[in-house]
């Protein structure tokens, strides 16, 4: 993902007037293993690696259930496997084999001398293998997509027989049915806040997730999986005390504290707190409130949205716009040629989307 | 005591697991709600309210500290003091008990294949069996449109309560519009080269507005006759365009075919005409208001539609709207479960330029009401009409504290379980061993 980061989307500039500094890009969801994720803040129109955040721990995205075996994709795709979440451990199961012989190979062949390396071949380098090594040997962290309990029961039990843990789970939304034996893990849980009935594994999804995970000692946080939720989190987060009487001071952790130390990232951010990085929001309300809204964004000290400057930004921008439109019409009436505009939308992705192959349902 | 009726509460919804509960029997003795804070609907509050109501109706709705009178003998008294009552939430425009599980086609029957369906009813699919329904209830949700999609012309909607045994008991007011896919200027194209949405000019436009005005031409010369034979379905269905006992709903977001369909509407004798969707009504607010246009739009959580819009310009919508006198209802756009939410739509509203909060519940109440034309009915607490209300812990409109404490829905006092309780309390008994 730190290849692709477009630093110049409108949506990082709606998120921060939504009050959001930091974000971690994760890839869709159509494979067990996916790719490597992006820690950025949010530093509209600044240089893409001026974005990411340096220093942080590497994160993989991983993911379970429907999307990894198909299951809504219609009939022209019931032949990868996995098509069922038995063959989804399995997946796994095979990777990571193959990951452990792999790193063992390069242990072994590093413990070599010169002279003895001179006579040996040494392994062939597969950046695949290498990636899932970093887990096993603690380097690199999963945030995994995860809906059922049986799936998410799975990949805990096929960590700990590796020895490693699962960082986050992420929608997690029956997370509340083996909360115990994910905080015995010691796996975060970052929820969506109240979704549900959109398909067949989240069926059983319900609003009081994020209450029962948190009350069994999981660091929960609530995450969005697109530009439009991920603007207003602070109102996903007051769900939880809607449902379940999570405190309001527990309930804004869930989109501060909690998701920076699931990051690993809480000594620099998350808080309020001398020393760490001047990431501020100024909120005219509480912003757990409904008719809160943020009125400073602030990323390392700099003002990255101010609100008392929005309406001077808008008039600039009219202004510009009706320039360029008179300039149109004037080349029009001194002969120009013209062409129809045509107006192209970037698309919005979120962690459903697959390509390719038609999803069920989309049309062409 | 207390630690006593906990286990009995958590057996007895374990017992229930996996049914919705029965709907609620029909009010048989008076009810009166005592100490809460009463938010009208029509924009004003009392403090202290007493509100009584008897046989499903709202007999008084008075300032407990300046009105006293004597109950029967056989009145319910609830104290909510300290809690916030009001008129349970209108839907519109929802999917609401026509689709249950998105990805399930089985279990989605919100739009039916073809161009001009005028006769297609939505009430048919309205499940009162959905488990979607008791958990927008539990947010205040008391009243849904079933509106149909699809096509042009996609059918006629209802006003369904969320409580019945069947469709027929659920609804509230049968066929109350129809619903129209305004054939708009643009089309929008996925491009999958780039994956990509291209909106261009809509080549299929003309030849569709020349059908629909060859079915809307037909109907009404088909309404003046008195005893049509053969009977023509479709043009059965659309007769009460023409004398104002139906709406015309038109899902047009585009601020020139706003204009143009209702302009073409009018033209073609239809009375009653409400823009649905509505996203760029902020440029044709005049035109709106000099045609008394009313409008629901979409949810407001939503992203601007072009990057130099203002970031906030769904949230300021319904304020812009409101203060220049165009009567707004909110609804939460085709969606089902999200419906839920639809209190906090009118909260964000009232934090983004509508006048205050009061002025924001009406479009979720009494603005709704008004436009499907229902207001007689509900829509307000207010003398003679429904007792369909609900009390919360606090202000419904906020996340924190909208806790839905109870529900009449024509007095019928309202079983609050619904799936999900069940499950958080199985779990939390589980974990509580």
């Amino acid at each position: 993902m730190a290849d692709a980061v477009n630093s110049e989307d409108i949506n990082i500039y709606r998120q921060l007037a939504g009050g959001v500094t930091t974000s971690q890009l994760l890839h869709g969801s159509a494979n067990a293993i996916g790719g490597q994720s992006a820690l950025v803040k949010l530093k509209w129109g600044e240089a893409p690696e001026n974005m990411l955040i340096k220093g942080a721990d590497g994160f993989i995205k991983f993911a379970l259930g429907e999307n990894v075996k198909q299951a809504n994709w219609g009939d022209a795709v019931r032949v990868r496997f996995p098509q069922t979440r038995m063959g989804v451990e399995q997946v796994y199961m095979d990777h990571f084999t193959r990951a452990r012989e792999y790193d063992n190979a390069w242990v072994a062949y590093n413990k070599l001398s010169a002279k003895e390396k001179a006579k040996a071949t040494a392994p062939r380098r597969d950046i695949e293998l290498e990636t899932l090594a970093e887990i096993l040997n603690k380097k690199r962290f999963i945030t995994c997509h995860s809906y059922v309990q049986s799936e998410i029961n799975m990949l805990m039990k096929v960590a700990d027989s590796l020895g490693f843990k699962v960082n986050t789970f992420t929608h997690i939304l029956e997370g509340y049915k083996l909360a115990d034996k994910m905080a015995q893990h010691g796996a975060g849980g970052s929820s969506f806040a109240d979704w549900w009935a959109y398909k067949m594994e989240v069926h059983d999804a319900i609003p009081y997730n994020a209450a029962l995970m948190h009350k069994q000692g999981v660091t929960v946080s609530i995450n969005s999986d697109d530009a439009e939720m991920a603007r207003r989190l602070n109102q996903e987060a007051a769900k939880a005390v809607e449902y379940g009487g999570i405190s309001e001071e527990d309930a804004w952790k869930m989109v501060t504290l909690n998701p920076a130390k699931l990051l690993h990232l809480d000594n620099r951010l998350g808080s309020v707190k001398a020393g760490k990085d001047a990431d501020l929001v100024l909120w005219n309300a509480s912003p757990l409130a409904i008719y809160a809204r943020p009125e400073l964004t602030i990323i390392d000290g700099a003002v990255y949205f101010s609100l008392k400057d929005e309406d001077a930004k808008r008039e600039a921008m009219q202004a510009e716009r009706a320039r360029l439109i008179q300039k149109s019409l004037t080349a029009k009436a001194g002969g120009a040629t013209t062409t129809r505009p045509t107006f192209r939308r970037s698309r919005m992705w979120h962690c459903e989307d697959v390509e390719g192959i038609l999803a069920e349902g989309e049309e062409k | 005591m207390k630690k006593l009726l906990i286990p009995i509460f958590a057996l007895a919804s374990l017992t229930s697991f996996g049914q919705n509960p029965a709907p609620a029997r029909a009010q048989d003795h008076p009810i009166v709600l005592m100490g809460g804070t009463a938010h009208l609907g029509n924009g004003q509050v009392i403090q202290n309210a007493t509100i009584l109501f008897d046989k499903g109706v709202l007999t008084n709705v008075v300032d407990g500290t300046l009105v006293k009178f004597k109950l029967t003998s056989d009145t319910e008294v609830i104290d909510v003091t300290g809690k916030h009552i009001y008129p349970g939430l209108i839907s519109p425009a929802s999917i609401v008990g026509l689709q249950e599980v998105a990805s399930v086609r089985a279990t989605v029957d919100k739009e039916e294949v073809g161009i001009l369906n005028p006769n297609v009813r939505a009430l048919i699919a309205y499940n009162t069996d959905s488990e979607i329904i008791p958990t927008i209830r539990n947010n205040g949700v008391l009243l849904t449109q079933a509106m149909p999609q699809g096509g042009t012309v996609s059918g006629s909607s209802s006003v369904m309560m969320t409580d019945g045994w069947n469709w027929e008991d659920a609804a509230l007011r049968k066929d109350d519009g129809l619903w129209l896919n305004w054939p708009g200027y643009y089309a929008r194209e996925f491009n999958f080269d780039d994956f990509s949405l291209v909106i261009k000019r809509n080549e299929k436009r003309e030849a569709a507005i020349s059908a629909l005005k060859a079915t809307f031409a037909d109907a009404k010369a088909y309404a003046a006759i008195s005893n049509p034979l053969p009977k023509n379905l479709r043009l059965e269905a659309m007769k009460g365009l023409f004398t104002g006992a139906q709406n015309l709903y038109i899902r047009a977001d585009y601020a020139k075919d706003i204009v143009e369909s209702v302009q073409w509407a009018k033209a073609m004798g239809v009375q009653k005409v409400v823009i649905v969707g509505g996203e760029d009504a902020s440029r044709v607010i005049t035109f709106l208001k000099d045609n008394s246009v009313p409008v629901i739009l979409g949810a407001l959580h939503r992203l601007p539609n072009r990057e130099d819009e203002d970031v906030d310009l769904p949230y300021r919508l319904p304020g812009m709207l409101q203060k220049a006198g165009v009567l707004v209802g909110l609804s939460y756009a085709d969606e089902w479960w999200r419906a839920r939410n639809l209190a906090f739509q009118a909260g964000t509203a009232a934090g983004f330029g509508v006048t205050d909060r009061e002025e924001a519940l009406k479009m979720v109440t009494a603005n709704n009401a008004k436009i499907l034309g229902i207001d007689s009915l509900v829509g307000t607490l207010e003398k003679g009409k429904h007792a369909t209300l609900f009390v919360s812990a606090g202000d419904a409109l906020d996340m924190r504290t909208n806790v839905v404490e109870h529900v009449f829905i024509q007095g019928r006092k309202v079983n609050l379980d619904d799936r999900h309780k069940r499950l958080y309390q199985m779990y939390k008994a589980k974990f509580n061993k």
